[in-house]
């Protein structure tokens, strides 16, 4: 599965680039992730927890930079998991290109995401919705990160940080509903108007 | 007797909750196991790091392949006639690699399933991922391959007026029975005997499943089917997980028990069809079928079970369908994918051959213009028995009555709508199709005996698992016996006491099993005639079979219960007649008989939604002569039932990764009653001269002729596109509007 999101970050890029390179930083951002402190060889352990409705997974693994091209400012990240209970795994290569535009910077992020497991069985569709939800909260602590916002959003960093996913499928489902609810009623209307002729 | 729409003798047990199922056995001191499965499609195991007793509440003992070193070996695998099977048996755990998402690698044996499944979370398997194949063409293992070229081929295309050709794929499908699959296994260790109840559909193949696995005599091996909450194929072949938990009851010598739920049933059970391929029909100007070409794929999955290579070699031999096709170059090539093994489910290969070469025949309908139906008429064939291109011989049939009736029974309408205009709002329309089965083949046997009561136990080596035997099996032998139903006691489902048999598969069990039954009830009719003329005086064949028992041309008369004790008294029994002679046994055989049918299928698909609906069935089968036409009817609508689910829901889902995406009823939908549309049945009976009874099969042909209807209805609905099935609104409102782009999903 793959995700692509691209952003606009209001700071320079050599302000913003030394922060994306930073294991830690960009870890945190990841909802629901929890980083254990100091790297061995380059790998950070860390433990992530994601909510969905009334199932709660929770993956123990390890996020590494696994490279960097500073002249093209490319990193790619590489975090994988595996479920703290049951032998689902979760494994993500993110792939951060920054650019520098008019003293701010674009990023794009692109995120191969592969599931197994469970969550990759159960629920087809809500998987997607659960991975983008998770990357769309990403890219907003990623930001606040970066522009020290602090906007790390829900349960920022911290030993209890679960991630609900629920809230993140819901939205869309309610959206897509608000839609289809508006479309009835245009129908309904529309339907009165012919009606009346 | 044999006609009679009895209603069936097991349902009370059943319905009343009187019976027990697997999972209501319990054993002294039982313990229960837990597996820990592959996340992954393919990858190489590198360690297993398990709790010990101890670090997990109630935990017995974790068992990983290395564990039953030296105890069990994979499963062996049937090679059907003609076919080349690579050495790729399903191991019973996993060793160093896995080939699908779901493999059992250990099992985890506590005190309580729960226990067993937290501790099974605890067990830590490394694994390193490797690039999954999904797609069968794509595959570089071929585990099956099946070929025959028969008659000038070459030639024929050469010489042929029109050359139609098509491509087709059905879906993995899941047979998702009720009672989902498991085991009680317990050891005798003073006796060295091993007995596994298990949730089956005969006890004999798993036993030789077992015996082999664990390389035991089978005689050491005892297994139980009790009352089985549908099979539909998928229990045929033992589960892996049954063999293991076996093992591990030797091993361990506590008795163990297994019952999966349904997350295991539709992640790991065998699944069926994921066949597909590219046919090629040779036609002279006047529409007759001269030659046809065939390029079969399965997808068999990771490994190979028992059954495996068996679907698709039906599916080739039966590739020529209904029609006189003098010459065919059939190649079926069966291939490793990352994804769990496939194997019989409803029809096993008979709705694939169907489906593809009916859908060739309906597009050289379209192509050369010629009227379907007319065009199924030139090339029916006609004599019998009739030896197909692929090696089979349809022993009886008369295909074109079954068409005749059909097309009666759909009405003047329905055959006019056969090329109905398209409608403003629904695009709809009528499909037709022939389809001919393998059936019955092999042998079965049974074994009579008169009870003292004057009943009569019979023991069949066919067993039932929803079928019906109860009553079908004692209509046999109450009609041989002159007797009442209730003087019929039908045993199975033991292989300790069941006389030693094939199994309950294939639409074979009324004309094998059920034959062995009438010879053995003959059988003990002759010798207890023999015995009444000894006691009543006179000549054996001048003495009557009536209700009760024999009476004499005179007037005198002797009842079972008096020809019961006199079998067991020396003094009355004639001096070359053995002591309690009043039972007999009978092994039957044959070659395979040939059930047939003709199905037509309206359908109605919305523009707007694509949404389709079957809004009727003409289901028309000859299976020979018929017992219980009610059984049979049941039969028949219960196939044609899942082939709509096939036609409309169904389809296992496996993504890039080799990832189950259909693994719960949220995912995989099966039909409720309120998708089934009406249901019109005819029958038409050929006798099959292969049999005393007549008789060929009716398990199936629902589940045959329905898919491949439907197919023909959505096809003329949609003014000549084949989509394949399953027949989802997304895929017929594409088909129905090519140009429309789809609103991008993902925000």
């Amino acid at each position: 599965m793959k995700l692509t999101d691209e952003l606009r970050i209001a700071a320079p890029l050599k302000t913003t680039w030394p922060v994306l390179l930073d294991v830690p930083t960009v870890a945190r951002a990841l909802p629901g992730a929890t980083i254990e402190k100091g790297a061995e060889q380059g790998e950070y352990r860390g433990r992530m927890k994601v909510k969905l409705g009334p199932i709660t997974a929770e993956y123990s693994g390890v996020a590494r930079l696994e490279e960097i091209d500073d002249d093209d400012h490319v990193a790619r990240f590489h975090v994988v998991g595996r479920e703290a209970r049951g032998q689902g795994t979760a494994e993500a290569t993110i792939t951060i290109g920054a650019r520098g535009e008019d003293g701010a910077t674009q990023l794009r992020i692109e995120t191969e995401l592969a599931v197994t497991g469970r969550q990759a069985q159960l629920g087809r569709g809500v998987m997607e919705e659960v991975a983008t939800g998770v990357l769309r909260e990403f890219v907003g602590r990623l930001e606040g990160a970066i522009t020290g916002d602090g906007g790390a959003g829900p349960g920022s960093a911290g030993a209890d940080d679960v991630f609900d996913a629920g809230a993140a499928v819901y939205r869309p489902v309610l959206e897509r509903a608000a839609i289809l609810l508006v479309g009835v009623l245009v129908g309904l209307g529309l339907g009165r108007v012919v009606w009346r002729r | 007797m044999i006609g009679e729409s009895v209603t069936r003798r097991e349902d009370a047990r059943v319905l009343l909750g009187q019976t027990q199922f697997v999972d209501d056995l319990e054993r002294a001191g039982m313990a229960h196991v837990a597996f820990v499965r592959s996340p992954h499609a393919r990858a190489a195991i590198t360690a297993i790091t398990g709790p010990a007793p101890g670090e997990a509440e109630g935990l017995i003992a974790v068992i990983a392949a290395a564990d039953l070193a030296g105890l069990v070996k994979p499963f062996p695998v049937t090679d059907p006639e003609g076919a080349q099977v690579a050495d790729e048996p399903h191991p019973i755990l996993a060793a160093d690699e896995v080939r699908y998402a779901g493999q059992p690698v250990a099992a985890v044996i506590a005190r309580s399933r729960e226990l067993a499944e937290d501790a099974a979370e605890m067990v830590a398997v490394d694994y390193e991922p490797s690039a999954a194949v999904v797609d069968a063409r794509e595959s570089d293992l071929t585990m099956m391959r099946w070929a025959r070229s028969v008659g000038d081929v070459e030639t024929a295309f050469a010489q042929a007026a029109h050359v139609v050709s098509s491509r087709h794929a059905l879906p993995r499908l899941m047979a998702a029975p009720m009672e989902t699959r498991g085991c009680v296994a317990e050891y005798d260790r003073g006796r060295d005997e091993l007995t596994v109840w298990a949730s089956v559909q005969d006890p004999h193949r798993p036993r030789a499943q077992l015996a082999h696995i664990l390389s035991r005599p089978e005689e050491t091996v005892r297994v139980i089917a009790p009352d089985v909450g549908g099979a539909f194929g998928s229990k045929g072949v033992i589960a892996p997980e049954v063999a293991a938990v076996a093992a591990a009851a030797i091993k361990l010598g506590t008795p163990l028990k297994w019952t999966e739920d349904r997350l295991e049933n539709l992640l790991a059970s065998y699944q069926g069809r994921g066949i597909e391929g590219d046919l090629e029909l040779g036609l002279d100007a006047k529409g007759r079928f001269l030659a046809l070409r065939a390029r079969l794929w399965a997808d068999l999955g990771g490994y190979l079970l028992t059954t495996t290579p068996i679907p698709p070699h039906t599916a080739a031999t039966l590739i020529c369908g209904c029609y006189a096709i003098p010459a065919a170059d059939v190649v079926m090539t069966g291939t490793r994918t990352h994804k769990v093994p496939t194997g019989p489910y409803r029809g096993a290969g008979r709705p694939d051959a169907t489906y593809m070469i009916e859908a060739l025949v309906d597009k050289a309908s379209r192509e050369l213009g010629i009227d379907r139906i007319e065009l199924r008429r030139r090339n029916l064939v006609r004599a019998f028995p009739h030896r197909t291109p692929t090696g089979l011989e349809y022993d009886s049939g008369d295909f074109g009555a079954c068409l005749d009736l059909a097309l009666e029974l759909a009405g003047e309408d329905a055959a006019a709508s056969l090329t109905a205009p398209p409608g403003p709002a629904t695009a709809s329309g009528t499909g037709l199709a022939l389809y001919v089965e393998r059936a019955g083949g092999a042998w079965e046997s049974a074994t009579i005996e008169l009870e003292p009561d004057g009943r009569f136990v019979i023991a069949t080596s066919a067993n039932a698992h929803g079928q019906g035997h109860e009553t079908t099996f004692a209509q046999i032998a109450a009609d041989r016996l002159q007797a009442s139903l209730d003087a019929i006691v039908i045993r199975h489902g033991d292989s300790a006491t069941s006389p030693r048999g094939v199994g309950t598969f294939g639409s074979r069990s009324v004309a094998m099993a059920g034959s062995a039954i009438l010879i053995a009830a003959d059988r003990l009719v002759q010798r207890a005639r023999a015995l009444a003329a000894h006691l009543l005086g006179g000549q054996a064949d001048a003495i009557e079979l009536g209700p009760e028992g024999f009476a004499a041309a005179g007037g005198d008369a002797i009842a079972w219960p008096a020809l019961a004790a006199a079998a067991y008294t020396p003094g009355r029994l004639p001096s070359d007649m053995e002591l309690g002679a009043l039972h007999a046994d009978a092994r039957f055989r044959s070659a395979s008989v040939f059930s047939s049918g003709a199905y037509i299928a309206t359908v109605e698909i919305d523009r707007a939604t694509g949404a389709l609906s079957v809004t009727r069935l003409v289901a028309v089968d000859d299976s020979g002569t018929v017992i219980n036409p009610l059984l049979v009817h049941g039969q028949v609508v219960g196939g044609a039932v899942q082939a709509l689910g096939e036609c409309l829901v169904e389809e296992a889902v496996f993504d890039e990764t080799g990832q189950n995406r259909s693994g719960s009823f949220l995912d995989y939908s099966l039909l409720t009653a309120a998708e089934i549309p009406e249901i019109v049945t005819g029958e038409v009976h050929t006798r099959s001269p292969l049999n005393p009874l007549g008789a060929k099969g009716a398990g199936e042909g629902g589940a045959v002729g329905t898919l491949a209807a439907v197919a023909g209805a959505v096809t003329a609905a949609l003014g000549g596109l084949a989509p394949d099935p399953p027949y989802t609104a997304e895929k017929l409102w594409r088909a129905l509007h090519p140009d429309a782009t789809p609103q991008e999903d993902n925000p």
